[in-house]
């Protein structure tokens, strides 16, 4: 399911994607905590956007994919300004990495 | 060819990935979907299978005009490349934010426009200087295997230009120099007669 901020972030010209917000190596302690869990299979525990509150204000991690035809700081600055304008009227520092500038991936395979 | 064996900071290996390409299989498949290093991994074998069958007709280690060792240098560096890096700052228009962009992301940037040159496969790429500091002069290094044939001085001048342009619209690194060695001419197989 995509959330209203990721769908944000996917609405900016230039976005190809979003990466989960944490490597594996990141998440692998969580996901081990998760599996461990009765009924869980461990799918869909990748948090593509990580929003979480620290002090009153919302921190903001997102990882995307740039396509090639675009100005890559030019849409950074567009996804951050973005998720500013989907938490407004709310304090936000949102980080944003650039992991992969490539062509949108197929709809099918990898 | 044998495959180097480095593992990446998610666990896999080019390995794992070429074995991906020939058969469909990997230990992980939804991790394919969400791993940025894995995919430009994925996109380059792609890229040197297709050199590949561009510049080998034949085997040319069968052929007795060469080796392949061009080739497996090549995939040493790339194994080497695909991680995240140094994290390359990004000018923000709020204080509050942190934009940047991963080395990783820049190399394999590069690795793509120099793989859509004809007759040409990157080599080793590496930034060098401290691009962690924005408005640090950083030079791109970078060495290419060609196959023998092409124009050299034209190829590496085109080349240039289009990494100068490729770096000018997706970082704000100061690019101070782009070095291009050619290390390695391919001697295309001579058809027997």
């Amino acid at each position: 399911m995509t959330n209203p901020l990721q769908a944000a972030i996917l609405a900016v010209d230039g976005v190809t994607e979003v990466f989960p917000a944490r490597n594996l190596w990141q998440r692998l302690p969580g996901r081990v905590a998760s599996l461990m869990q009765p009924g869980n299979d461990g799918a869909g525990d990748a948090q593509l956007v990580e929003a979480r509150d620290v002090g009153g204000r919302t921190e903001v991690n997102v990882r995307i994919g740039v396509s090639p035809d675009a100005r890559t700081p030019d849409v950074v600055r567009a996804v951050a300004a973005a998720v500013h304008s989907s938490l407004s009227p709310a304090e936000a520092a949102v980080k944003v990495t650039v992991v992969r500038i490539a062509p949108a991936r197929p709809t099918t395979g990898v | 060819m044998s495959m180097p064996h480095e593992t990446f900071e998610c666990g896999h290996t080019l390995e794992e990935l070429s074995l991906y390409l020939d058969t469909g299989e990997f230990p992980d498949p939804p991790h394919l979907e969400s791993c940025p290093e894995c995919r430009s991994g994925l996109d380059s074998l792609r890229r040197l299978s297709a050199a590949g069958e561009e510049l080998f007709a034949t085997d040319l280690a069968a052929a007795g005009s060469g080796n392949d060792d061009w080739m497996k240098e090549i995939l040493a560096h790339l194994a080497l490349e695909l991680r995240p890096g140094r994290s390359i700052p990004l000018r923000a228009d709020d204080p509050a934010d942190t934009l940047s962009q991963t080395e990783g992301s820049v190399l394999a940037l590069v690795r793509s426009v120099t793989d859509s040159l004809p007759g040409a496969v990157a080599g080793k790429v590496r930034l060098d200087g401290d691009v962690t500091v924005p408005g640090e002069p950083v030079s791109v290094r970078l060495d290419l295997a060609v196959l023998f044939g092409h124009p050299l001085m034209p190829s590496a001048a085109s080349l240039r230009a289009d990494l100068a342009e490729a770096l000018a619209r997706h970082t704000e690194l100061n690019v101070a120099a782009i070095d291009i060695t050619i290390t390695d001419i391919i001697e295309a197989p001579r058809e027997e007669l």
